[in-house]
């Protein structure tokens, strides 16, 4: 442990862990995104994804089927702002605001409606996703899946007939309407494969990485991630570098912030919000030079 | 004759619209408390007599609503104004610590005659919270950063610091689970005694009414509002949207200044500042659901607040019962929501005359 490639595999590690919310959600928002519409509910669909994870995991003793609650979340609140943002023609900054407030009374309400508990409910390890070993370390197979699922979405929205009706969707849907993409369609698909994926993040935070659901166990990842799509210019690849960006700075106040040393000079609570704080020069910095989808937040009606 | 009519359906079809959503929002509530396998019954007698009751009787529940409703119509306030001005500030909450240790600092000032400490202590929140908004102010106008994701930020980092100087720094002596208490001069005065109905809720609606007059009969209200429903005819008319962004955070901070200070200094029995900041957090969420039901208008947001207030006021007597009072947010969640679909009441319309078979009303 002393070692120096000790240190430095244990952060990589920590890193890797971190990683894996925020880099479903922000995945899966580069997809919404890139057909026109915006999702801001990210930090309450991870909520909602925790918490419905840990009853179907303790209900059926298996955590993957609590990744499958977690996806099937994510899945109805994908389809209803999808429908919103669509068909109805809704304002998607106001109903995602509300799937955010939604979920911080579902989750407060639930943990104790559900086990009688206040605030927090942990389950046992073996409720948990077991870790596979690499040099020595624990790993959850989860941070392989989540990249996989990154490469995935590159390929298939970017070398795939698919991908570039979702694309065109969000650059100019009145051409993507005029060679036959039913716009509503493929952005109401992108919208739930985006929430389904930000479910799947929320139900590794509570069936895997803490072994339990809080009131605020998303802690602001959703929020990350949407800073984190900006970030990345809207490429699924590129998303990943930025993942372990914002999770390398979590990870390193989670591994130094408990040091008598760093603790004489910074407290705890102040380091805590180096993550945000980052975000904020990096969103204010860095991301003036991409460009978003032109047609983000703009519902499509044909003229 | 007809043309009154039409005009008095324009005006009520938002009104209709908040209704439809409020309605849908209490069934999902009521549905969710079923769920959880509480009376649905017994829990919205609860929620009615802890918020309205008897009044003639008893007006204390009707006080407690309004103690809940004077704050809020501010942290409502503030957001609905950045709406106006095309702007979803999410940094209320945020700027509402800010206030809070603002007041708690200037408390801990020492050997300053009474009715200027007072007065510090007023400076000192508003500029707090003056001073945190103008930092997405700042950067959305030179930076042209995303303001919803900066202001959520901004909010975690105001948590953090605000917590921890308050807890470490003016720990109050005798309570460990509290601040330094604002002094007896510096608080707002009761409305009613016995109560903890104070001046807050006379101070709140007076503040809505200047805004309301600023925003609508003055010429910078109107450039306000006019850069945030369409950025570009106000350009083109000579009006600077960044400069009615900028005016409209900073205004909503000073907005977040007085919420906070009403929290602090005019809620009794605490008058100071709860570890976690418990009296404070969500004022500033609840604001954003108080603005979208009152449609982001200041004479709205009265009674949004108000019904806000309510549910607030209620959620303690579904506490009695064992329902956390979390519910709330299952409540305004679904009404937001609800509220994001424009014409709901002409959908809804729409949806009944095709299952009678009729013709499908146009827009």
């Amino acid at each position: 442990m002393t070692q120096p490639w000790g240190v430095a595999l244990d952060i990589v590690f920590m890193t890797l862990r971190s990683m894996v919310p925020i880099l479903l959600a922000s995945v899966g928002e580069v997809v919404t995104e890139r057909s026109g519409v915006v999702n801001i509910g990210l930090e309450g669909i991870l909520l909602l994804g925790a918490f419905f994870a840990v009853i179907a995991d303790t209900a059926t003793g298996s955590p993957w089927v609590g990744v499958l609650a977690g996806a099937a979340i994510g899945l109805a609140i994908g389809l209803m702002h999808g429908i919103i943002s669509t068909k109805l023609k809704g304002n998607q900054i106001v109903d995602t605001i509300g799937v955010n407030t939604f979920a911080l009374g579902v989750v407060g309400f639930g943990i104790f409606a559900v086990w009688h508990v206040w605030g927090a409910r942990t389950i046992p390890s073996s409720l948990t996703i077991q870790p596979i070993y690499i040099a020595g370390r624990a790993l959850s197979p989860m941070v392989l899946i989540a990249l996989g699922i990154a490469i995935f979405t590159y390929w298939w929205l970017f070398k795939t007939p698919f991908g570039a009706a979702v694309r065109a969707c969000g650059e100019d849907p009145d051409a993507a309407d005029v060679v036959g993409i039913n716009v509503d369609l493929v952005r109401i698909l992108a919208t739930i494969y985006g929430a389904t994926l930000a479910g799947i993040g929320g139900a590794y935070l509570s069936v895997d990485w803490f072994a339990g659901v809080t009131k605020e166990i998303s802690a602001g990842r959703g929020w990350l991630a949407l800073a984190n799509v900006a970030f990345s210019n809207w490429n699924p690849l590129l998303a990943i570098g930025g993942s372990a960006l914002f999770a390398f700075f979590d990870a390193l106040v989670m591994w130094i912030g408990p040091m008598p040393q760093v603790n004489s000079i910074i407290p705890q609570e102040i380091l805590r919000t180096v993550p945000y704080i980052v975000t904020i020069i990096v969103i204010s910095g860095v991301i003036k030079r991409v460009r978003p989808p032109k047609a983000l937040g703009i519902p499509y009606s044909r003229e | 004759m007809s043309a009154v009519i039409e005009a008095i359906k324009e005006k009520a079809e938002p009104i209709i619209n908040s209704l439809i959503a409020l309605i849908i929002g209490f069934i999902g509530g009521m549905l969710a408390i079923y769920v959880s396998g509480h009376d649905v019954g017994q829990a919205m007698y609860q929620l009615y007599m802890h918020s309205i009751g008897n009044p003639f009787e008893n007006i204390y529940p009707l006080t407690v609503t309004l103690t809940y409703a004077g704050p809020l119509m501010l942290s409502g306030l503030a957001f609905a104004l950045c709406v106006r001005a095309g702007l979803f500030n999410i940094g209320v909450e945020g700027q509402i610590y800010m206030a809070a240790l603002g007041a708690v600092v200037a408390t801990s000032v020492v050997g300053l005659p009474a009715p200027l400490h007072a007065l510090l202590i007023i400076a000192s929140a508003i500029a707090f919270a003056v001073a945190w908004s103008a930092i997405p102010a700042a950067l959305k106008v030179f930076r042209d950063a995303n303001e919803v994701v900066v202001t959520i930020m901004l909010n975690y980092v105001a948590f953090g610091f605000v917590d921890y100087i308050i807890f470490r720094y003016f720990p109050n002596p005798y309570d460990a689970t509290k601040s330094i208490v604002i002094p007896p001069y510096a608080r707002i005065p009761l409305l009613v005694p016995q109560t903890s109905l104070s001046w807050n809720i006379v101070i709140s609606v007076a503040v809505l009414l200047v805004i309301y007059f600023l925003l609508w009969y003055t010429r910078p209200g109107y450039e306000l509002r006019v850069a945030g429903t369409n950025p570009k005819a106000a350009r083109y008319a000579g009006i600077s949207p960044k400069k009615a962004m900028a005016t409209s955070f900073l205004l909503a901070g000073l907005l977040a200044g007085i919420a906070g200070l009403e929290k602090v200094a005019g809620l009794p029995p605490s008058y100071s500042v709860m570890s976690s900041l418990s009296n404070l957090q969500g004022l500033g969420f609840d604001g954003i659901a108080v603005a979208l039901i009152g449609g982001n208008h200041p004479l709205g947001i009265v009674f949004a607040a108000v019904l806000v207030g309510a549910l607030h006021a209620g959620a303690r007597g579904l506490n009695l019962v064992g329902i956390p009072k979390e519910i709330v947010w299952v409540f305004q969640g679904i009404i937001v929501i609800c509220l994001a679909v424009p014409n709901i009441y002409t959908l809804i319309k729409r949806r009944i005359a095709y299952l009678r078979g009729k013709e499908v009303i146009k827009e």
